[in-house]
């Protein structure tokens, strides 16, 4: 049963991420970026982890790809003005070279993982469990990373501000 | 394993046709509702009080041909209806709709997905909603459509914060995320009602409530006067019902939510059974919604945003604040 829809939710995202890539009209990448968030949160809640489902759910589907869906509402993306990207031979060669280490790195970790692995806790990823461990083990970074979101929000308030003042 | 899929399929498939009919009723209740608010009488003439006005307009519906823009964008155009009404049936999942009871010897739970983090499951999966007018919207080679899916776009993201963070001090009291747990711990009778202890954020709820399912002071996204039907102006026929059954699925999800979290919810009431105390509760609210539509005009779009975010978001934060203080 798990790995049935496990297959589902995989199918799911790789179809999902591969539309973002290859579709040449932006409205449909945005949908299989949709398609991505969703098949991601299912993935976690096929682990047991309720508390990212959920975290993907209101932010990855609520917020983040409809804010991406806003912009090519506003900005009117159409497949003519858009800029010509043939695929070359010269352009396949260079990207392989740009990812390769990447996807090395990535095998590598996969072929290191141990695949046995513990059955889970009782508690395991519920809210409280979360909470917990961020708000005792991870608390330093967890403080950082929001005074860094403070930072980017006053920033987006100053840039915006300062635009409307030029043009008044 | 196997007895669980099939109690859970068929629990789907009842949830889905007692609130698809209801989504009809409801339609035939407002217009009853709005016209004796206005003093007239509404449907009439199709059988007795007008009743069979929702079979005629459900025949007509379904009749009706479905014309798909020669501009639009074909896929997304016949998807995005479905998407409307899926995550509002989805949304439904984690609510447990009644008390507990036994048919034949057999106990079964009305919900059809025990969460325990059922209040915020409703919520996300009521906050991917707002793809179906988004995309409908946005895939109609029609400008009224782009207008109406920026709306969207605006007041959703706008008000679930206001619903996330009204919702989070009755959290807080409580310490669970599941709506079963909220239940029993009102389980006390009136006096035990969330709403005693979280006026404000029962009224904030409310508020935001009334912007997520598109109701009358907030419904900008298909305002008549403005921007003719916004993303449903191109849509006709069962595709645009598919829309309407949504709507009306979302506010029966809302009043649920609503007498669940702050009004003791299906705990019975003196003498009144658990099960009626619910129906009681939630036909109250949806009557409220038809009520303050029959009362309250339209609101703008930039007093929309006022209201949102300097008014109810800081008075959110305060009630946050002040319920953290007093629990600790």
């Amino acid at each position: 049963m798990e790995s049935i829809i496990f297959f589902i939710l995989a199918f799911f995202l790789l179809s999902g991420a591969i539309m973002i890539v290859f579709s040449k009209e932006s409205l449909y990448s945005a949908i299989g970026f949709l398609m991505v968030m969703i098949a991601m949160a299912g993935m976690f809640a096929l682990l047991h982890h309720s508390f990212l489902f959920l975290a993907q759910i209101l932010v990855g589907v609520g917020a983040v790809v409809v804010l991406s869906i806003m912009i090519i509402l506003s900005i009117n993306l159409k497949e003519e003005n858009q800029p010509k990207q043939n695929i070359t031979r010269k352009n396949i060669l260079f990207t392989t070279l740009i990812i390769a280490p990447i996807a090395g790195l990535l095998l590598y970790a996969i072929a290191k993982a141990p695949f046995a692995f513990a059955p889970i806790a009782q508690h395991f990823g519920t809210i409280e469990t979360m909470g917990k461990v961020l708000f005792t083990h991870w608390v330093l970074p967890f403080e950082i990373v929001s005074i860094l979101l403070l930072g980017a929000m006053v920033g987006a308030i100053v840039l915006s501000r300062r635009r409307l003042h030029v043009e008044s | 394993m196997d007895a669980l899929i099939i109690e859970t399929v068929v629990k789907a498939i009842v949830v889905l046709l007692v609130i698809s009919a209801l989504a009809g009723f409801g339609t035939y209740l407002e217009r009853k509702v709005l016209a004796f608010m206005q003093r007239r009488l509404g449907p009439m003439h199709v059988g007795p009080f007008g009743l069979l006005q929702i079979l005629a307009d459900g025949i007509k519906l379904f009749t009706k041909e479905d014309i798909v823009p020669q501009h639009a964008n074909r896929l997304i155009f016949m998807v995005a209806p479905a998407i409307t009404a899926a995550t509002a049936f989805i949304a439904l999942a984690a609510i447990p709709l009644f008390p507990e009871f036994t048919i034949f010897g057999y106990t079964i739970r009305p919900i059809i997905a025990d969460l325990n983090v059922g209040i915020l499951f409703v919520l996300g999966a009521m906050a991917s909603g707002l793809y179906g007018p988004l995309l409908a919207g946005m895939a109609q080679a029609n400008k009224w459509g782009i207008i109406g899916s920026a709306r969207t776009a605006i007041l959703f993201l706008s008000y679930e914060v206001v619903t996330g963070l009204s919702i989070l001090a009755p959290i807080m009291i409580v310490g669970s995320l599941s709506l079963i747990d909220f239940n029993n711990a009102q389980a006390g009778g009136v006096s035990d009602w969330m709403v005693w202890k979280q006026p404000v954020a029962f009224v904030l709820f409310l508020i935001a409530g009334f912007a997520e399912t598109n109701r009358t002071p907030f419904d900008l996204l298909e305002h008549e006067a403005e921007v003719i039907s916004g993303y449903a102006t191109e849509y006709s026929g069962m595709r645009w019902g598919m829309f309407f059954i949504g709507e009306y699925a979302n506010m029966i999800t809302v009043a649920f939510l609503a007498s669940l979290v702050f009004f003791g919810g299906f705990n019975p009431i003196g003498f009144i059974p658990g099960f009626l105390a619910i129906i009681l509760k939630v036909s109250f609210f949806f009557f409220l919604m038809l009520w303050v539509r029959a009362s309250w005009p339209h609101v703008r779009p930039d007093q929309l945003m006022w209201l949102c975010w300097k008014v109810l978001m800081p008075i959110a934060i305060l009630n946050i604040l002040i319920t953290g203080i007093v629990l600790l």
